[in-house]
């Protein structure tokens, strides 16, 4: 059963992100691939050499270029993939031992999707997430950030109901709503982007 | 442009890479990824060299060095690869000869190149002839600081019948992958994988079978090897012997790798003009019938029973059997195959009896002025195939077809040869499709063409002159527009050739001033075509076979066409196998095969190729012209030419051409008139003919497999006669 | 003009009562990455003033600005749109390097989920001034988020005339495209990432020819970071003198420093190029958590600094840092505490840099990839012998300036600095096969 023959209109939409040459058809491969993924998990052979065709390519690039890419995954994963960021920043924020805990937790390992099919685990590297070390990734969901402990078993707790919560969005909020900054000791300091005046606007050269 | 390497100054072409320069220089570096034919891509890193340039002020005047007044040369802070660094104008060049750094470099390099790769050169079929191997002797630290287990991987696997790949071999030059993207145009193997994980791997189920083999010769270590010569020699038991595949009219340059009388390898030569580096995969795999089941001793025919006998006894045979018989009554039949030489011995004896039964196969009924060479092909900004299959009639034709495509970017020779890095060429090159129309079937080229057509052979021509599709009115146009096209000619047109076509085509080439590349229907067709090898006034070609009162047959094999496998009277075959047409034959006479043989072959283009003689155990077989001269001592004749040199000597009186010492790549020489008679047949070419296929099974031939024959094996282990030593 | 006034001091502090945020001005304001906020705060006035200039003149701009490439190697904006063929009419291309890989770094992602209309007016602005017509994000895969606010942005700007057919009535046509990666760092290399877009292997390509002379399918391209192309939009509105006001002599300008590690205030800080580690590991991030060793002080692939005086009060700006003996990179600075085992976060890194090799070229996928890291393995788990160290060096000798591209020097960063600035815990895991500093627990329970 082919995946995209009932998708027409997204396959145009694809293809219509890049240039109509054999070049620019070809730059569908990743696109395409993700989109398999995302709606069944992983990329089989078959949906390689499907993908193959539609890019005007041979299912050995396919293969190849998909091997290349940590993301795409030739294997089913658990209905929610942990990616547990490894690197620096994140081991300085214990993620080794998150991902002990993890892995004796759910009892899986990388490669394994658990009995239930509801867990499979990844050790990832940087997901540039450093500031809310240590950082879990949902599958292609988002990120769980500043992953404590007990914010690890309660995220665990919601996914055996099946009840996961949305990503973590922290945003560093560094400027307040005037505009301003606010150091650690909560001193606002500098000037506010109300106070610049565009160029040519009257406000100009009003300031020093 | 000056380029100094070590202190000597050299003046070489602009656009020349660091490699060259270096080799240019008579230095020396290792290098791994580059190869001439192939994009330069930088990927090994052993070929470092330091480079420095002189810097020019803002008036133009080069920076001075205060100390010596000389232009000061800014050496790069690091060590480039030769192999992507363009040489300019006044650059230094310092290679590990005059460099501790450069040397370093290299060494260094090597032990991580060496990582990873096994230690099994005394079972490696690439062992010899490696050049990790030398490379690793020659700039390598002769020892490793890797204290770790290597990389494990598969190392029997097969990508496809003829190519076995060790994965822990690979040293991902990467040589493999860009040979399949850029020469055969096909993206059917490449990395898997990423950083220290890498291997290779083809996702198609099996290398398409074409040109598939020539990965082969260009992987630098062993982990590409040729699996029907797998495990058969060591590279240096191997006699090699430079000579020309006569597969197909292509006429590739090719060495021959024999031992114990076995041909066991066929690897491609170099011939910039013909094939380049590359030759296709019927040339390097279809070489198993050289050494199996051989015709060795002549057969004669004893109450109905083909015999064994000796050539004494056959020629016994033969005089009883043609007793009576006028010497004109012996039609003569050879292969087109045959070598100048052969067709020369024939022709003059035909003159002697007188027969006027003469007659070469396959061949045209009418031949059609060649006036491209492969490099125009290459060269060409359009090209149109009229009624051809590549694949079947001139494989690499199709490559330089495909390189056309590319840009027809021919790289640079040099004192050392072909420039080994040609920055000219790039990875994933644009092709142009648009300047290539295939007219006819369908075919494997056809999936390149801009524009196809499909017309038959008949009347393709007088459509591409009064175009009345879309299609052949662009095809015209591209004809038309082009400043240098080629028209390629193949079987299907060739096979009806008339008078008309002819004017036709020599009306198109006038107007378009296209050049005309009509591929010959045997290997040396279009020699033997320069000889009178066709039937004379009254005589019976080839195809009337079965009315000759007596034939004699060389290498040609009709009752595998279904065709009358024998003449009316008493029919003699020489040939290297026991073929269906010998077996109705009366007497057989052992032939050698074409890689058994000197003489002279011409290709497609009119380029006069030497053949030369592969260490093969033949038995009692002979090539024909020796046969024809045992023919004429049956025949109560002396046989004109009695061996090689005569033959040639005959060549140049006939032809005007001085075929001795001819250079391996060949030359092109007008052969003036030519012979030509109504062929009475359609010759549909076909490349692989059974008994070339390595596959016992595919080849129809009863022999076991090796590996169920070493099955079958009793070793003798305890056998108190066995003597030490043996053929090694 | 009478009198010259004496030309006004530089802004090289976050604190200067002069210095405003611009950049991050509106991350964490609520709506803040649809168009209607964007255009209630003065949005998409840089590229009005940036048509009525004329592309030159934007080019002009950028190089008066002084603006430098924000994604790591800080080369000059404007005088690398210059390269671009100008008049060779062409189709061009320009892409938006939003790969962000590097460990350390983070102020990227922000930039795209909170303010993609920044984003897409300093393209719009590049692809003006280089007469691109189309414009690539590529944005890296696990960034799902950023990528969807992206999309989204570029939708409503394309509604609105923003993008697309003679963007606001100029003339000009330009459209924009996402693209997602799936998970390399080397993607961040430009013509890797140029390779990853055509869909191929992201092996990064040979140079010469450059992007500019032949990128993206083969024709002229641009790539600059995420925070390069937002602060075009800046300087496009407030003028390239108010930006060269800020920073530095050769440092111009505004950045955003991220901080991560044990500090009280991670996050990302936008202050003026010149400002002090000092300033922004305590008055931003709150100081220490810990007692410190030392600080990578732009992206792990910038050689670590020590913990000491001088570092901390070196100005953040590109020269000053090269003088100290690392790199500004992407201004992402990590603090490593005195208490952990420095060969052991230096293997992490090299782990890192190892997984991430492309395996094209042999001295990082054998030199890296395969050798190094085993080296910091054998040493970490404490199977270290003497003479380990004296072989990484020598590797490491064989490895930097030998690679392709800069993927395994960035590799060399952090091991040969930790080599040289903590030989001593080296020498004692390889002669003792016990680390100076043993693991310790470091997860946080809550
Ligand atoms: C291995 C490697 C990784 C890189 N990763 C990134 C990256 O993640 N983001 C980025 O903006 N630049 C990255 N760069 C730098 C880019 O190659 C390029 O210099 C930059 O995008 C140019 O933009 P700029 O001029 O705006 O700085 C990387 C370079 C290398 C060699
Ligand atoms: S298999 Fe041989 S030719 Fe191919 S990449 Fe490996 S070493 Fe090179
Ligand atoms: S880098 Fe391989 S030959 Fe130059």
């Amino acid at each position: 059963m082919s995946y995209f023959a009932d998708k027409q209109p997204l396959v145009t939409d694809i293809f219509s992100r890049y240039p109509a040459s054999p070049q620019g058809r070809r730059s569908a491969l990743m696109p395409l691939l993700r989109e398999v993924q995302d709606a069944e998990g992983f990329v089989s052979e078959a949906r390689m050499a499907e993908i193959a065709g539609l890019c005007g390519t041979t299912a050995t690039e396919v293969r190849s270029v998909m091997s290349f890419y940590s993301t795409y995954h030739t294997l089913p994963t658990g209905r929610y993939h942990l990616q547990v960021c490894s690197t620096l920043m994140c081991a300085l924020a214990g993620s080794d031992e998150l991902w002990d805990h993890l892995v004796s937790v759910l009892d899986v390992q990388p490669g394994e999707v658990s009995p239930d099919g509801r867990f499979s685990v990844q050790k990832v590297e940087c997901l540039g997430s450093c500031g809310t070390a240590p950082v879990v990734q949902l599958g292609d969901e988002g990120y769980y950030e500043q992953v404590t402990r007990a914010k690890c078993d309660r995220l665990l707790a919601a996914m055996r109901t099946d009840a996961p919560p949305p990503p973590d969005n922290p945003v560093p909020v560094t400027v307040r709503e005037d505009g301003r900054q606010m150091l650690a000791n909560g001193e606002r300091v500098g000037a506010s982007i109300a106070d610049l005046a565009p160029v040519g606007s009257a406000m100009s050269g009003g300031e020093a | 442009m000056k380029v100094v390497v070590d202190g000597t100054e050299l003046d070489l072409p602009a656009g020349t890479s660091g490699i060259d320069a270096v080799f240019a220089a008579g230095r020396d570096v290792p290098y791994f990824c580059a190869h001439p034919y192939l994009s330069p891509v930088g990927a090994c890193r052993m070929c470092l060299v330091e480079s420095g340039s002189p810097r020019k002020e803002k008036d133009g005047t080069f920076t001075l060095d205060e100390a010596t007044g000389q232009p000061k040369i800014f050496w790069f802070p690091k060590p480039m690869a030769a192999c992507t660094m363009q040489a300019t104008d006044g650059m230094h060049i310092r290679t590990a000869k005059t460099s501790d750094v450069v040397a370093k470099a290299q060494a260094g390099m090597m032990e991580f190149t060496l990582l990873n790769h096994p230690l099994d050169c005394p079972t490696c079929d690439k062992g010899g002839a490696c050049e990790l191997q030398d490379r690793a002797f020659e700039y390598g630290y002769g020892a490793s600081r890797f204290g770790f287990d290597r990389r494990h991987a598969d190392k029997h696997y097969p990508l496809s019948d003829f190519v076995i790949l060790d994965q822990e071999r690979c040293i991902h030059c990467k040589r493999c992958v860009r040979y399949f993207e850029e020469v055969p145009g096909q993206e059917v193997l490449d990395f898997i994988e990423r950083g220290g994980h890498t291997f290779i791997d083809t996702g198609e189920g099996g290398l398409p079978t074409g040109f598939q083999g020539n990965i082969t010769d260009i992987c630098p270590v062993g982990a590409l090897l040729d699996n029907v010569a797998r495990f058969r020699g060591r590279n240096w038991e191997y006699d090699h012997t430079p000579t020309t595949c006569t597969l197909c009219p292509v006429g590739c340059s090719v060495t021959l790798d024999a031992r114990n009388g076995r041909l066991e390898r066929v690897v491609a030569g170099e011939n910039r003009e013909v094939n380049e580096a590359w030759i296709c995969d019927a040339g390097r795999f279809g070489h198993v019938f050289a050494s199996e089941e051989r015709l060795t001793v002549p057969l004669i025919r004893v109450d109905g029973q083909l015999r064994e006998t000796d050539w004494d006894g056959a020629i016994a045979a033969m005089q009883r059997g043609l007793g009576g018989m006028s010497l004109a009554d012996l039609a003569l039949y050879l292969s087109a195959d045959s070598t100048l030489e052969e067709g020369a011995a024939l022709e003059a004896l035909a003159g002697l009896t007188g027969t006027p039964s003469v007659d070469h196969w396959p061949r045209y009924g009418m031949n059609v002025e060649t006036t491209a060479t492969l490099t125009d092909v290459a060269t060409a900004d359009a090209v149109i195939v009229l009624g051809a299959d590549l694949g079947e009639e001139a494989p690499v034709l199709e490559l330089r077809v495909l390189e056309m495509l590319r840009g027809g970017i021919l790289p640079p020779e040099f004192p050392h040869g072909t420039a080994i890095a040609d920055l000219r060429l790039v990875e994933r090159p644009t092709r142009h499709p648009e300047r290539l129309a295939v007219i006819g079937g369908e075919s494997r080229l056809s999936a390149h063409a801009g524009l196809r057509v499909s017309a038959n052979g008949h009347n393709a021509l007088a459509r591409l002159m009064r175009p009345d599709t879309d299609e052949l009115r662009a095809a015209a146009g591209l004809l038309a527009e082009a400043k240098k096209p080629v028209l390629i000619l193949g079987a299907d047109v060739l096979n009806s050739v008339t008078q008309d076509f002819t004017a036709a085509l020599a009306d198109l080439v006038t107007r378009t001033g296209a050049k005309v590349l009509p591929i010959s229907a045997a290997p040396n067709s279009k020699g033997l075509a320069h000889l009178n090898l066709v039937p004379r006034a009254g005589g019976l070609g080839y195809d009337r076979l079965e009315e000759a009162r007596a034939a004699f047959i060389s290498r040609l094999d009709p009752a595998a066409h279904s065709l009358p496998g024998r003449a009316r009277g008493f029919t003699i075959v020489h040939d290297t196998h026991l073929t269906r047409t010998a077996r109705l034959a009366d007497v057989v006479l052992p032939a050698v095969t074409n890689y058994e043989k000197r003489g002279t072959t011409v290709n497609l283009e009119g380029r006069l190729l030497p053949l030369r003689q592969a260490a093969l155990s033949a038995g009692e077989g002979a090539d024909l012209i020796r046969t024809l001269t045992a023919l004429a001592e049956v025949l109560g004749v002396r046989a004109p030419v009695r061996g090689l040199k005569s033959a040639q000597a005959l060549l140049q009186t006939r032809l005007g051409v001085d075929v001795t010492g001819l250079p391996n790549g060949g030359v092109i020489r007008p052969l003036g008139q030519r012979f030509e008679a109504p062929a009475g047949q359609v010759y549909a070419p076909r490349l692989w003919k059974e008994r070339m296929h390595p596959d016992p099974e595919r080849r129809g031939s009863g022999v076991p497999d090796r590996e169920d024959r070493i099955a079958t094996w009793e070793l003798p282990m305890h056998d108190p006669a066995l003597q030490p030593g043996g053929d090694d | 003009m009478t009198v010259a006034e004496p030309a006004p001091k530089p802004i090289t502090s976050g604190k200067d009562p002069r210095f405003a945020p611009t950049l991050y001005a509106h991350v964490g304001q609520p709506e803040s990455w649809t168009l209607d906020y964007f255009q209630r705060h003065g949005g998409y006035q840089g590229v009005r003033r940036a048509f009525a200039m004329g592309p030159d003149a934007v080019i002009e701009e950028v190089k008066k600005s002084g603006l430098r490439g924000r994604g790591g190697a800080g080369f000059a904006t404007g005088l690398k749109w210059s390269f671009m063929p100008l008049k060779d009419g062409k189709p061009h291309y320009i892409i938006c390097n939003a790969d962000e890989s590097e460990p350390g770094s983070f102020k990227d992602r922000y930039l795209l989920s909170e303010d993609p209309h920044q984003l897409i007016e300093g393209m719009l602005i590049g692809g003006y001034a280089m007469r691109a017509s189309v414009g690539y994000i590529y944005i890296r895969g696990e960034y799902v988020h950023a990528a969807e606010r992206m999309w989204a942005a570029i939708q409503e700007a394309r509604a609105a005339g923003l993008l697309g057919k003679s963007v606001l009535g100029s003339g000009f046509d330009f459209d924009l495209q996402v693209h997602r990666g799936a998970g390399a760092y080397i993607c961040g290399e430009e013509t890797a990432l140029m390779n990853s877009l055509e869909g191929l292997r992201a092996n990064p390509r040979l140079k010469p020819p450059f992007p500019a002379a032949a990128g993206l399918y083969g024709l002229p391209t641009t790539i600059n970071n995420v925070e390069t192309f937002c602060a075009a939009t800046q300087i496009l509105k407030y003028g390239a003198d108010w930006h060269a006001r800020m920073g530095t002599e050769k440092s111009k300008g505004m950045k955003l420093f991220q901080i991560s590690g044990p500090v009280a205030r991670p996050g990302v800080y936008e202050l003026p190029l010149g400002t002090t580690f000092r300033e922004l590991i305590y008055d931003w991030a709150g100081g220490p958590l810990e007692e410190m060793k030392a600080i990578i002080p732009g992206g792990s692939s910038c050689p670590m600094l020590p913990w000491d005086d001088r570092v901390l009060d070196t100005p953040m700006e590109y020269e000053s840092v090269a003088a100290a003996g690392s790199m500004l990179g992407t201004g992402g600075v990590t603090l490593i505490p005195k208490a952990d085992c420095i060969v052991n976060a230096t293997w992490n890194l090299v782990r890192f840099y190892g997984h991430e090799s492309c395996g094209k070229c042999t001295p990082c996928r054998e030199g890296i990839s395969s050798w190094m890291t085993r080296m910091y393995e054998k040493l970490s788990r404490g199977h270290g012998q003497p003479g380990d160290v004296q072989l990484i060096l020598d590797m490491s000798d064989n490895i930097g300036g030998r690679s392709f591209c800069a993927l395994a020097d960035a590799c060399l960063g952090p091991v040969l600095s930790s080599i040289k600035l903590f030989r001593e815990e080296y020498d004692q895991l390889a002669h003792t096969e016990q680390a100076m500093y043993p693991a310790r627990r470091r997860w946080r329970d809550s």
